[in-house]
């Protein structure tokens, strides 16, 4: 039996300096129980444990983190000191040591008081030590470890209180059924298995090989079938384009019969001509209005040409005589005869030559007013008169231009009548029957040569998809030929792999039942429950605890025999696993009353005789003189945890 | 010289106004179809002056915008009545005048042209205004 025969915690979490715990290796003497107040550091012996031998604590996730030194070191250290915390735990059977596990981390103070781990400071060593005592590295620490606590099964050697009490509460099944293969070697049948099932992957049958055949058979038939149809609908297009082609040339030849005349574009040149002749007689009919609109609104100018041209010439006179000034200021002219001088100092004296000249200027103010008005008016009758000098040449205009349409009219006439000439002398109905015929002939002509091109393109793509799925075929039937080769490698593979699952569950079923037999009777024996019949555990893995008339109680348990039940299955895996490592519990009686943690202490005496544990205790709460008597059979050394009030570190006292 | 102004609107004979409408809806010349009623007072105006024809209107009738006559036509009509008044420019500041001389050549122009169209028929009429006018510019040249 492996059992702990020396721990030392150094440097680490509460722990100033180094600390030792001897625990007992008395067979007898099985319980080791270190006791302590809240935060004293009993849970950091357990992570202690975990860290040493796997690198985490037991409450962390993840790696250890980066600062595990002892607070009252760190006060002590200096920048730059360096630090070590270490963990060393001795496994020996009775009272030798045989093994000796060492985990080691140096941190150096940094300038703002920080410790940062040191590279290459992190040290796991395992030293084997023989018969004769001689010491020696193992080489492989790290596998070491699975030699006293497997990494797979840890769980099932360190508990807290809260851990094993609900240990059948979720998850019953599955749990129960991990646990069992978790401390067998059914696992490693497992990875046999599915190592077998990887390689058998490769020589799997394709499962739709023939199936597949079979529906590309299928699918060629459909193709071939529907190549038919498309043939069918060829040929029967290229007799239809025949048939057309020989009525077109018919058609052709008769046109042909009719001579030279060349219908369409006669039909064609008689239009033109009907448009030339209406468009010209309209531009005769309009160039007539415009020059007799032209005539109209000269009309006027010219009637009265000598009116005008008379009294342009009297305008003119009046200017030319001075009759006719620019505005005269009468007011200012009257003031000048009143004053009987002139602008000019001539004396204006009644019955003067000068006076009476002025006096016949002021009869001129009047028209004067006017004048302004009619040199404008004079230029609208100039304007007048020379619109009659330009009528004759802009009638010459129009005279020619109509000269000109006359003409061109009198030829388009001329034409249209040879044109009409030749339609008489044509059997233009005839004619223009065999030219509508010819047109739709060459229509379908069009249509059928379209629909030929897409025929063809619809055979040529159907050949190629038949050349494919034929190509696919003969690809599967060989894969097929293949396959069958494979298929008997499978089959044998195969049948190998059943029969390791078969053995495997059976395997498993055997352990389970003799599981099941353990923990009843482990838990029956320190059970005072006069309802509880037996412990089972079903098919489906479901641990039970069962009356007479096979009812579940497992609900009905207290909490000490859930503890205990837990406890006992626990037992019992540790026997068929082979490992007889300590068990270490944390707080395990903490939220009970007194008499669950009697009746509870009182089972575990019992489910735990033969085994080191090593409790991880409240004082005062937990462990008072009444726990103490209880154990006292069993308690092979007894620690107390005592935190100091003046400095952060914790000091062990051993009591036992 | 007296300073008038004409009236707004100027009068043709009352009697003549039917033979205006029909000239104006085209019943009688073709061409003179959509013309205005001004248009048509200035084409008869003109044939007066042109055939001497001037008449004293017994019944005025105001039919003719004063405004579009003077300014489409203003110094035509002025040139009459210069040509027409022993004032000659004289007569200038009096309006009512030189419309009153217009209003009677249009008046005898009017009778002039009813009388030719109904002497000569239908289409006549034009062939001869066309010749007349080309006589008289040759006349002119010569």
């Amino acid at each position: 039996m492996v059992r702990m025969v020396e721990l030392n915690i150094e440097n680490y979490r509460p722990y100033y300096l180094m600390n030792t715990f001897d625990f007992s290796v008395d067979p007898k003497k099985n319980f080791n129980v270190i006791i302590g107040g809240n935060g004293h550091g009993k849970t950091s012996i357990m992570d202690a444990i975990s860290w040493c031998m796997y690198g985490i604590e037991q409450h962390k996730s993840g790696i250890h983190e980066l600062d595990l030194v002892n607070d009252k070191i760190k006060n002590e250290s200096e920048i730059n000191d360096i630090i070590t915390t270490s963990v060393e735990i001795l496994f020996g059977e009775n009272d030798r040591v045989e093994y000796r596990f060492l985990r080691s981390m140096d941190y150096r103070k940094t300038s703002d008081d920080t410790f940062a781990p040191v590279l290459g400071g992190s040290k796991f060593s395992v030293k084997v030590i023989d018969e004769r005592d001689n010491v020696s590295d193992y080489p492989y620490p790290e596998t070491a470890v699975n030699w006293i606590f497997p990494s797979k099964i840890k769980h099932l050697f360190k508990f807290d209180g809260e851990q094993l009490k609900n240990f059948f509460e979720r998850d019953n099944s599955n749990k129960t059924k991990q646990a069992i293969k978790d401390i067998t070697q059914i696992n490693k049948l497992e990875s046999v298995t599915s190592r077998i099932n990887r390689v058998l992957k490769e020589y799997k049958p394709k499962k739709s090989s023939s199936k597949e055949i079979e529906d590309l058979d299928a699918c060629d038939a459909g193709l071939k079938l529907k190549l038919a149809g498309f043939e069918e609908n060829q040929r029967k297009l290229q007799e239809e384009y025949s048939a057309v082609e020989t009525e077109l040339n018919s058609v052709e030849g008769k046109l042909k019969a009719l001579g030279d005349v060349n219908i369409d574009a006669l039909t064609e040149r008689q239009k033109t001509l009907d448009t030339t002749i209406k468009k010209f007689q309209a531009e005769i009919t309009d160039t007539k209005k415009e020059k007799f609109s032209h005539i109209l609104q000269s009309l006027p100018n010219i009637f009265c040409y000598q009116i005008l041209d008379q009294a342009n010439k009297k305008i003119e006179q009046k200017y030319e005589s001075g009759e006719l000034p620019s505005d005269i200021k009468e007011g200012f002219v009257k003031k000048l005869l009143e004053k009987h001088k002139c602008i000019c100092h001539t004396e204006l004296k009644e019955g003067s030559q000068s006076r009476k000249n002025v006096e016949e200027y002021l009869k001129l103010v009047p028209l004067s007013k006017y004048e302004d008005k009619i040199r404008h008016g004079q230029q609208n009758i100039g304007m007048r008169i020379n619109s009659v000098n330009t009528f004759l040449e802009q009638r010459k205009l129009y005279e020619t231009k109509l000269i000109d349409l006359e003409e061109r009219l009198a030829e388009a006439n001329e034409e249209s009548k040879r044109v009409q000439s030749l339609f008489k002398n044509t059997n233009v109905e005839n004619a223009k029957s065999l030219i509508s015929q010819q047109t739709a002939y060459r229509n379908d002509l069009s249509r059928l040569t379209r629909d030929i091109g897409n025929i063809e393109g619809k055979i040529e793509a159907t050949k190629n998809d038949i050349t494919e799925v034929e190509l696919d075929i003969k690809k599967l039937t060989r894969l097929q030929i293949k396959d069958e080769v494979s298929r008997e490698k499978y089959e044998i593979g195969s049948q190998i792999a059943d029969f390791i699952t078969n053995l495997q569950e059976t395997l498993l079923k055997e352990l389970k039942n003799d599981i099941e037999h353990q923990t009843n009777s482990i838990f029956k024996q320190c059970l005072i429950e006069p309802r509880v019949d037996r412990v089972v555990i079903t098919d489906d893995y479901e641990c039970k605890v069962i009356d007479k008339k096979g009812n579940n109680l497992y609900s009905d348990l207290s909490e000490g025999q859930k503890e205990s039940l837990a406890a006992a299955f626990i037992m019992a895996l540790r026997k068929d696993s082979g490992f007889d490592s300590p068990i270490i519990f944390d707080f395990p009686f903490g939220r009970m009353d007194n008499n669950l943690r009697i009746e509870t202490i009182t089972s575990l005496n019992k489910v735990l005789s033969d085994v080191q544990v090593i409790f991880l205790l409240i004082e005062g709460t937990e462990f008072r003189e009444l726990e103490r008597k209880l154990m006292s059979d069993h308690l092979g050394s007894l620690y107390q945890l005592q935190k100091q009030t003046t400095e952060p570190r914790t000091e062990v006292i051993k009591l036992e | 010289m007296s300073e008038t102004t004409a009236p707004r609107d100027i009068g043709i004979e009352k009697s003549t106004h039917p033979f205006y409408e029909r000239i104006k809806q085209g019943n009688i010349l073709p061409e003179l179809k959509k013309y205005e009623m001004a248009y048509i007072f200035i084409f008869a105006m003109a044939y007066g002056v042109h055939y001497g024809k001037r008449k004293k209107l017994d019944d005025r009738r105001p039919t003719i915008s004063k405004n579009f006559l003077e300014n489409n036509f203003g110094w035509l009509i002025r040139a009459v009545a210069i040509q027409s008044s022993p004032e000659g420019v004289e007569i200038i500041p009096d309006e009512a005048e030189i419309y009153h001389i217009a209003e009677e050549y249009a008046n005898g122009g009017i009778n002039y042209i009813q009388e030719e169209i109904d002497a000569s028929g239908p289409g006549q009429f034009e062939k001869d205004m066309e010749n007349e006018l080309i006589d008289i510019i040759s006349n002119m040249k010569d």
